[in-house]
């Protein structure tokens, strides 16, 4: 494994240059080390696809058999469930509606804090990052307490409920749409093209619209995706304000229908999937990228 | 980056000053957001936490938990959870994370984060079905070990139980260890090895002097966002036992819904010292990272 060969001015230049993975390659190919995966790595490599991979086996073995034959019966009764259907599209509104609040608001706020509010910079970083110090679990109890049906503003109760489950997953997808947007502002130079883009003539809003929101296209689209996903799989919200989402479905139809809950344990698993294979590909285009939530679920 | 060229605020063409007054209108929906779903809850939760849900009299007694050695249960349960679901998340997170590395492939590299980033945006209610049809009572890999003559029910193995909770919570801790540690992992440049081999260091010396100081910092930091994860999930814990093993956030949302033990102040109050424990973890966290940038720096 040693080799001692001097690392040369450029090989240098490519380490700092060049992220991590491909760098290593091409400094490695310099100085003629070895290409072969040693064979401990590609052990624990094998057992680990394995590991992850059984559950999803063992669901798709239960999802799509009836007792001892393949099948995707279960899979078509499932889908054709009419609670399936309307907690899906449920689900699908709150999630659209969520990413569409959460760009709108969060784009213009990310852009005006870095051109002109600076000071107010540590506090929006703050507020974005709060939500980690206050899982679903404990914002769904603080807006039960604030707007539950004990509260004297019950929003629960009345029409104003679809805005209350959107103002929560507002503030669960903070932290994830904020950074992904705010890293893309400051990948490029937002002073100088809104100056630029002033001394033409544009006022601020065509600016933000016809400039800005362009050029920071791809971290819109990391954060409009990472906030879709999250919306699309969020349970405690929705269980703990009464909500039917389609997570809560899944729970509900596992009780009385397990082949079935198996099948759409599935189809909840190929919408993550779709999601963070998209968020990928951004990733791919983006250096970056954050794809993954990491926060408790 | 701002570029050392751009002047303070005040240097800003008159274009872009001019309306400086009517910019901050835009942040007012931001501000009412974060509010109104956000910072009000968090202080209704403080101010419900000591006072009682039911007569709004100033109290105390929403806290007795703290007191109480059958109260504290939850907690210690939880923290048990957490620290095993962590160690073990962390440490084969990492070993997989170093084949990864070590693999010295970047389509390996490409491939291992995808898939982890699966993996470890795949929990709650479907990952606790999904391990239902594989550890569960008539699970695949339960039947199939029967089948071997190996009964892991007998030998004290229960799904809907702390132990297989911790089984459960390993299904994500583990990619997103790998997520978190990879990057620190390939930013150890090979020419540090070589320059400690040039010197005459053993393997031993290069790990004990150049590469733990080095990926301290990012695997504290991970081992505290792992902790926080596993502390704070619901809907995992929830889908599995449906409530049956006492943790906070299950206690938390018992007291929430229940109709046996529906008590909103002591819900608050529980969830006051879920957040104070978050909090604990997620401040180090930022702490720490704040002092790993500088070494780990692009």
């Amino acid at each position: 494994m040693s080799n001692p060969s001097i690392t040369g001015e450029a090989t240098e230049e490519a380490i700092a240059i060049l992220p991590g993975a491909r760098a290593r390659e091409r400094a490695s190919r310099r100085t003629g080390r070895a290409r072969r995966t040693p064979a401990w790595a590609a052990v624990v490599l094998m057992v680990a696809v394995v590991y992850f991979l059984l559950p999803l086996y063992a669901t798709a073995v239960f999802g799509f058999s009836t007792g001892k034959h393949f099948t995707l019966q279960p899979l078509w009764d499932g889908l054709a469930d009419d609670g399936f259907q309307t907690s899906l599209q449920l689900s699908l509104m709150y999630s659209i509606a969520t990413t569409l609040l959460a760009l709108i608001v969060v784009a213009p706020t990310a852009y005006l804090v870095e051109l002109r509010f600076q000071r107010l910079r540590s506090t929006i970083e703050f507020l974005t990052i709060l939500p980690f110090v206050i899982p679903p679990i404990i914002l769904a109890v603080g807006l039960e307490s604030t707007y539950g049906i004990n509260s004297p503003v019950n929003l629960i109760a009345s029409s104003w409920a679809p805005v209350l489950l959107m103002g929560g997953y507002f503030v669960l997808t903070l932290p994830f749409v904020f950074r992904a947007v705010d890293n893309a502002l400051r990948a490029v130079d937002v002073r100088t093209l809104t100056e630029a883009s002033a001394s033409l003539g544009a006022g601020q809003m065509r600016t933000f619209l016809r400039v800005i929101v362009p050029s920071i296209s791809l971290g819109l689209v990391s954060g409009a995706l990472l906030a879709f996903t999250t919306a699309m799989g969020e349970f405690t919200l929705a269980a703990l304000l009464g909500y039917p989402t389609f997570p809560v479905y899944l729970l509900n139809i596992n009780g009385y229908q397990p082949r079935e809950g198996e099948a759409l344990v599935i189809v909840s698993f190929v919408i993550t999937w779709a999601g963070v294979i998209a968020l990928a590909v951004v990733a791919r285009r983006a250096p970056g990228t954050q794809i993954v939530r990491g926060g408790p679920m | 980056m701002r570029s050392p060229t751009d002047g303070p605020l005040a240097g800003a063409p008159i274009a872009t000053r001019r309306r400086g007054g009517r910019a901050a209108f835009a942040l007012i929906p931001f501000a009412i957001l974060v509010g109104a779903f956000l910072l009000v809850p968090t202080v209704a939760l403080v101010w419900g936490s000591f006072h009682d849900s039911n007569t709004g009299a100033f109290t105390l007694s929403n806290y007795s938990y703290l007191g109480d050695p059958l109260d504290l249960v939850p907690f210690r349960n939880s923290l048990e959870l957490s620290l095993a679901a962590t160690i073990l998340g962390s440490v084969v997170g990492l070993l997989i994370a170093q084949a990864i590395v070590s693999s010295r492939r970047p389509i390996v590299q490409e491939i291992a984060t995808t898939f982890s980033s699966v993996a470890a945006n795949f929990a709650g209610v479907p990952l606790a079905f999904a391990f239902g049809a594989t550890l569960g009572l008539n699970g695949l890999i339960t039947v199939a070990l029967k089948n071997n003559g190996i009964d892991i029910n007998e030998g004290g193995f229960r799904l809907r139980s702390l132990m297989g909770l911790i089984v459960v919570y390993a299904y994500w801790e583990i990619p997103l260890m790998v997520l978190v540690m990879l990057p620190p992992l390939q930013a150890m440049k090979p020419s540090w090895r070589e320059a400690a081999e040039i010197l005459g260091a053993s393997r031993w010396q290069y790990l004990r002097s150049v590469a733990i100081p080095i990926l301290m910092t990012p695997f504290i930091s991970s081992l505290l966002l792992l902790y926080a994860n596993a502390f704070g999930a619901y809907a995992t814990a929830y889908g599995l036992t449906t409530g049956f093993v006492s943790l906070v956030p299950i206690e938390i949302s018992n007291l929430t819904n229940g109709d046996v033990s529906h008590n909103l102040g002591v819900a608050d109050a529980l969830a006051i010292g879920l957040a104070v424990i978050m909090a604990i973890c997620i401040g180090s966290r930022a702490i720490l990272e704040r002092r790993s940038t500088r070494w780990l720096a692009r």
